[in-house]
């Protein structure tokens, strides 16, 4: 049998060891989104590093509602683990001790119904499974033989209907053989990695494994950077569940495989005058280093304008969706307060459009939009490239 | 006066009336007696704890001063607080009380690029505040290592020096005027707009580096600095200590003056090259910089490099670009950082001597671990230029008996080394509660007392950050007051 997630990762051994490297020198604290939103210094990385050494040192007697708050108080966008020194794992340690929360029976209340609506009906908004794949437009043909599954995601599935649409077009348009799961994808188990569900994430892992051998493709692309990040990162390191290994699967983000589309010559756009800013998911560019593909593909097509932000790459700052918008989920009003303020950000650019390529950052930055009132268009990147290929 | 000067019954008890009346001037939401917000006071990068009995965090002059005329009204302890990065103790609150949380009142008031000012509120970050004057062609020379999280606030209580201070100076050479609260609730106005004012004493002078003792600051009117052209780095790796400050001493003395001018031994180098993926020899290494009109720079970096060749480097390097100068700078930056990737527990300590000195600083200092009898290493760097050193004790706090080595190493650390050479217990990171011991070993009982004497005009109840840094400081018995020590 192998070794639960839970037993290696107990926070007595591997949260205790990257608690202990914090050297408390507050580098993380200035941009950190989370203790922007709310500048007590326990809404810090550093002030939650050192609640929990607190907590398992027996100075604070029991993890109070408080601290519990504090713990969740985080996007996980892993911007602290980019600018610590010290290189303390702040998002893996966080995690953890949310799994060590859900385990004391301590998870906020707020977790309950997504966590539900994702083992009863395979997504975290309560959609019904059979509708999962109503987006596939008429037109386009799935492959019996497909080399590449195309892995929606919910939020794509049931939110952003359009990207995920829109993918499908470009991928037919391209000519490759491809296929989804349909009404048989299930949810990931980010949100529940994110929340402190591991076991039942785990249990995820191994169906989502064995439903993608029974597809038999040798390319995975998915849109959505959590799922990505889960499969490439989570499942093996959590779960043993190691899908490049055990099943030969290449995973590739959406922009990876629109990137090597275009080198093909298989997708050519045609003229878009558009003049945009990119923003970097937390997900897609700091946890797992891919900056560059999505820019690229925008570059290629003709006529767009691509304006950088000071504040991009890994110094690019959450939307307030991150980690599958399990911040959001818990805390609504400030999750589009922090979406707001990025678009502020990009109007001070003063672009026309703002792209990106991750679900929940295109929802939530619309949101982030809509709250203040600004007319800036929020392009989901298989959304903007099939426009340009229509 | 020894332990026996402590008079702690002076001091009220922080009861739910005064809390209350605490949430009446602030907003309950900005006043915090939760345990976990307490703890989250109770640190900064030191080993020392203390945890205050309330956390309050005003946005105005006028709060604070309502605070501070409540807190000595009740006779209870005051310590400002911004980002939590001295390393002396400076703002942990040794006899508990209120925490003044300094960071809400983060707002930049006024640029006047024509007067080359800028005013602000003390809890600006220092990158935050060189981001925003950098898009106007300005910037502020202090440059502390912990600049992502510093607030000018703390950098002015503790006068922040850093890597370009041979040069631009520390940070009082940029503080024009000052507002701040005093102890009794009076808002004053400190120093002038201009650069030449001679109407007063130099209070500006006096309450810059006084560690939170005597008032506290809530505005900051700075003299900024056009943003040079040009910049160049360049980085030497000696086999001898000897020949790495024979180069500095040799780059100072012919016309050029550096804008930075720092030195790493061994064990820091190889911690930092590794930490900014450099793949360099390791050894004594030297990092100069200039700034100005790109031609100087140039002659000048020419300079720098000829004088550095003479002595053979095993290694020598100018930075020609943009990214190379910044990798170069970032590894002598990220030194206390990467350090803390060798060894559990990484204490920096501070002090300074004659540049000359270094090399046998630095022998002495080598020779410490070795009669703590206990596992305990030291590495070196710190700014040659200016003589100031940052020996830095590598152990493992967990283990018995090393955090006791520690403590005895600073003895030797100041009473072998920094006082015996000719220099200073601390260049840059204050007394705190970790050198109060040995201010009068440097300086003397009467200054001690004229210190205490300043303390008492300015905090006649004692109140703002009592008994440790510049107000006094009376030693603190271990275990005084620490909740969490």
């Amino acid at each position: 049998m192998k070794s639960s997630g839970l037993n290696k990762f107990h926070p007595l051994s591997q949260l205790r060891g990257e608690l202990d490297k914090c050297m408390k020198c507050g580098f993380c604290r200035e941009l950190c989104p989370a203790a922007s939103l709310h500048g007590w210094e326990a809404n810090s990385p550093r002030g939650r590093i050192q609640l929990l050494k607190a907590l398992l040192d027996g100075e604070l007697p029991d993890a109070s509602n408080y601290l519990i708050e504090r713990v969740y108080f985080c996007m996980t966008c892993s911007y602290c683990f980019h600018r610590c020194p010290a290189g303390v794992r702040t998002w893996e340690a966080f995690e953890a001790a949310r799994a060590m929360l859900k385990n004391w029976g301590k998870a906020p209340s707020g977790c309950a119904n997504p966590v539900s609506n994702i083992l009863n009906f395979g997504n975290p908004f309560g959609e019904p499974p059979g509708s999962r794949g109503g987006w596939l437009p008429s037109g386009v043909k799935l492959s019996e033989d497909a080399e590449i599954l195309y892995w929606v995601g919910c939020a794509h599935s049931y939110r952003l209907k359009e990207g995920a649409a829109a993918m499908a077009q470009i991928l037919d348009a391209a000519g490759v053989k491809f296929t989804t799961l349909g009404s048989n994808e299930g949810d990931c188990g980010s949100l529940l990695i994110r929340m402190g569900y591991w076991d039942e994430a785990r249990k995820l892992a191994e169906e989502n494994k064995a439903k993608m051998e029974e597809v038999g493709a040798r390319l995975l692309a998915t849109p959505c950077p959590a799922c990505l990040k889960t499969f490439a990162e989570d499942y093996p390191k959590l779960f043993g569940v190691d899908l490049t290994k055990d099943l030969g699967l290449k995973l590739l983000h959406s922009s990876q495989l629109f990137e090597e589309l275009m080198a093909e010559g298989k997708i050519s756009p045609s003229k878009l005058s558009l003049r945009l800013a990119y923003h970097d998911p937390c997900y897609l560019g700091r946890h797992l280093n891919v900056y560059e593909p999505p820019r690229r593909v925008l570059k290629l097509i003709p006529g767009v304008k691509l304006e950088e932000h000071p504040k991009s790459r890994w110094l690019s700052s959450c939307c307030g969706a991150g980690g599958s918008s399990s911040f959001k989920l818990l805390h609504e009003a400030e999750a589009v307060k922090q979406a707001s303020r990025r678009v502020e950000q990009f109007k001070e650019l003063g672009v026309e459009a703002v792209a990106t390529a991750c679900p929940f950052c295109t929802l939530n930055l619309r949101e982030g939009a809509k709250a203040l009132g600004e007319e800036i268009e929020i392009y989901d990147l298989s959304t903007l490239l099939f426009k340009a290929l229509s | 006066m020894g332990s026996q000067g402590l008079d702690l019954g002076r001091y009220g008890s922080l009861t739910e009336a005064i809390v209350r009346e605490l949430e009446g001037i602030v907003g309950p939401e900005n006043v915090s007696t939760k345990l976990e917000d307490l703890i989250c006071g109770s640190y900064e990068s030191v080993l020392l704890r203390y945890r205050p009995g309330a956390i309050v965090a005003p946005k105005t002059t006028e709060q604070v001063s309502a605070i501070l005329r409540l807190a000595n009204r009740h006779r209870i302890p005051v310590t400002p607080r911004g980002a939590g990065t001295s390393v002396a103790g400076n703002s942990l609150p040794v006899l508990g009380g209120i925490c003044l949380d300094m960071c809400s009142m983060n707002r930049i008031l006024e640029f006047d690029g024509e007067n080359q000012t800028v005013t602000v509120e003390p809890g600006v970050v220092c990158d935050t505040l060189n981001e925003y004057l950098a898009a106007r062609g300005f910037f502020f020379p202090p440059d502390p290592a912990s600049s992502p999280a510093a607030t000018i606030g703390g950098m002015v209580a503790n006068n922040s020096g850093g890597n370009r201070a041979l040069k631009y100076g520390v940070t009082r050479d940029h503080v024009l005027w000052l507002e701040a609260v005093l102890p009794t609730g009076e808002v004053i106005k400190a120093g002038s707009r201009t650069i030449k004012s001679v109407s007063s004493y130099d209070f500006a002078r006096l309450l810059v580096g006084s560690e939170g003792t005597l008032a506290v600051i809530t505005k900051v009117g700075l003299k900024v600095t056009p943003l040079p052209e040009a910049f160049s780095a360049s980085l030497y790796v000696f086999e001898r200590i000897e020949d790495a400050v024979k180069t500095a001493v040799e780059i100072k003395s012919s016309g050029v003056l550096p804008a930075m001018l720092e030195f790493m031994d061994e064990t820091t180098s190889r911690a930092s090259f590794e930490y900014a993926k450099l793949d360099l020899p390791v050894g004594f290494t030297v990092l100069a910089g200039c700034d100005g009109r790109s031609e100087a720079v140039r002659k000048e970096s020419e300079l720098i490099h000829e004088i550095a060749l003479k002595r053979k480097p095993k290694f020598a390097a100018k930075a020609g670009s943009a990214e190379e100068r910044d990798r170069l700078v970032s590894a002598r930056k990220a030194a206390l950082p990467a350090l803390s990737r060798v060894s559990p527990t990484v204490c920096m300590e501070d002090l300074t001597v004659p540049v000359t000195k270094i090399p046998e600083a630095c022998k002495r200092i080598a020779g410490i671990p070795a009669k703590l009898g206990a596992q305990i290493n030291v590495s070196i760097f710190g700014h040659i230029g200016e003589g100031n050193l940052h020996p830095t004790f590598l152990f493992d706090e967990k283990e018995p008996g090393q955090k006791e080595a520690f403590y005895k190493a600073l003895e030797a650390l100041y009473g072998e080394v920094a006082i015996p050479l000719g220099g200073s217990i601390t260049g840059e990171h204050g007394i705190g509660v970790l050198r109060g011991d040995y201010v009068k070993l440097e300086h003397g009982e009467k200054i001690v007392s004229l210190m205490r004497e300043i303390k008492r005009v300015f905090d006649p109840n004692m109140i703002l950050n009592p008994y440790k840094g510049k107000g006094g400081p009376w030693p603190l018995p271990k275990g005084l007051g620490a909740a969490a020590a």
